[in-house]
């Protein structure tokens, strides 16, 4: 009997949802089709962000291209590039960034078109480029299997966390030039905690961020180009009354001890 | 027996349940396909078990089992029973006692004993990309809907011990976290798993095929 080949990816739909991805694998027939985000749509993208779009694809041979357009404050296209999609396989990903952004980009849209016909095969998704003197970036596994980002524009707080376990005891000797060592600890953990804060201007980036990312098993925060993981402790979502803001904040425990002497 | 499997979508999220429904006509009683030589003619006596004569041709085979569900007049007989000899293409003899003669025709149902379906789930790896490598087998045994048993396997937990890079890696489906700069794209790299399945249906007793039939003084097999 021939084995019907089968593809499972690394996703948790929800309770009300069959278990299917087609909706999300994209192929040469049908239009519009998902990427693998729930973010909000258009979403900010900080001019340092490195962020992703991934995407399912249900043939090895995609008919896309890749096309990207910037418009300028008042909505008007200033250019738009395309490139053509070869050796896509079923899980992939765009990197989105503003690094190739024109001056004068306000918005950015991305999304794939037939190459044939320029049908548009997925949604489109647009970022609003936002600039920001400083920020911390944090990226995570979302539900879909695709890893989302954020740029937290708050200033970041970082506290720290020692614990002490098995107290040893020293012999006491009596010395008259420096004290003698006699209470001491076996087992020293070090870890470090990083809160992050952000002001969102709109509810759907707050609630986006208050069920996405705290569910993530896989969250990093980015230092210095490095991934840092991390797991989430600790969120909050509250709304500024008479502003229509939401604040947010996350405390994010580093992954790993920070490596200290013990005895 | 045959079984009509309904497959989970080609592409499915691994950490739901990913089911496999696999329907038999094998009834919720164990007993499959019409009344074996279409009813009892007989009961008569071998060596103080029962031997059943059937109104035509029975097509039941030596070492299997039959659902006797009515033998009118005799009670005792109705149940299950091991074929001890197969005597000609309608007669048998059983490994139950012989209680008396029966006052009209009885009814008997080949029996399915121990009914369980075995699925073989294979996956590819990217060093294999196209051929099935055997990752797990797993007996299951039927629920029953309708009258009939029916196999529900979910395969979550054997897709979710496995990923296409690095299939020996346990419990764990790769993340697929790409380089964070640049703007090279990045196609099909892991996060994903690539399998398939067979399913067998097993059981107790003889598999298809003639019934062998024996000569001369039964010995019987109880």
């Amino acid at each position: 009997m021939a084995i019907t080949i089968r593809h499972s990816t690394n996703a948790a739909l929800q309770y009300n949802q069959i278990n299917s991805m087609a909706p999300y694998a994209m192929l040469n027939t049908g239009t519009n089709f998902p990427f693998l985000t729930e973010a909000p749509n258009p979403r900010t993208l900080n001019r340092d962000e490195q962020s992703f779009l991934y995407f399912l694809s249900g043939t090895a041979s995609l008919d896309a291209v890749l096309t990207k357009k910037y418009y300028d404050r008042q909505g008007e296209l200033i250019s738009e590039t395309g490139v053509t999609l070869t050796g896509v396989g079923i899980h992939n990903s765009i990197p989105i960034n503003s690094s190739v952004a024109p001056d004068g980009t306000f918005k950015m849209c991305v999304s794939l078109e037939r190459e044939s016909s320029l049908i548009p095969v997925s949604e489109t998704r647009c970022y609003i480029l936002s600039e920001s003197c400083r920020g911390t970036q944090v990226v995570w596994l979302n539900k879909l299997g695709g890893y989302e980002s954020f740029y937290f524009t708050g200033f970041e707080v970082e506290t720290k966390t020692v614990s002490r376990e098995t107290d040893i005891k020293y012999p006491e000797s009596t010395h008259y030039l420096s004290p003698d060592r006699v209470y001491a600890s076996r087992e020293i953990k070090s870890g470090k905690t990083i809160s992050l804060f952000n002001r969102c201007s709109n509810r759907e980036i707050a609630e986006w961020l208050k069920f996405d990312l705290i569910d993530s098993p896989d969250v990093y925060v980015i230092i210095d180009n490095l991934y840092i993981p991390v797991n989430v402790v600790n969120t909050s979502v509250s709304s500024v009354p008479y502003v229509n803001n939401y604040d947010v904040s996350f405390s994010l425990k580093y992954a790993f001890d920070i490596n200290v002497q013990t005895r | 027996m045959t079984l009509v499997i309904t497959s989970p979508p080609a592409i499915t999220a691994a950490y739901n349940p990913i089911i496999i429904v696999a329907n038999s006509n094998v009834r919720d009683d164990g007993t499959i396909g019409p009344a074996a030589g279409t009813g009892i003619d007989a009961v008569t006596n071998t060596g103080g078990y029962a031997t059943l004569t059937f109104l035509s041709d029975h097509g039941l085979l030596l070492g299997g089992y039959i659902k006797i569900t009515s033998a009118p007049g005799q009670p005792n007989l109705v149940g299950i029973a091991l074929i001890t000899k197969v005597v000609s293409t309608d007669t048998i003899v059983i490994n139950k006692p012989y209680p008396g003669a029966i006052s009209s025709a009885g009814i008997v149902y080949r029996y399915i004993s121990n009914y369980n379906a075995q699925l073989s789930f294979y996956i590819y790896v990217n060093s294999a990309p196209n051929t099935p490598l055997l990752a797990a087998t797993k007996t299951v045994k039927p629920r029953f809907a309708s009258g009939f048993c029916l196999f529900e396997i979910d395969v979550s937990g054997l897709v979710r011990g496995f990923n296409y890079n690095a299939y020996t890696a346990k419990d764990v489906l790769t993340s697929d976290l790409y380089p964070i700069t640049g703007t090279s794209l990045h196609f099909d790299k892991k996060s994903f798993v690539k399998w398939g399945f067979e399913i067998i249906e097993a059981f107790d007793g003889p598999i298809g095929g003639i019934p062998e039939y024996q000569t001369g003084d039964p010995a019987i097999i109880v």
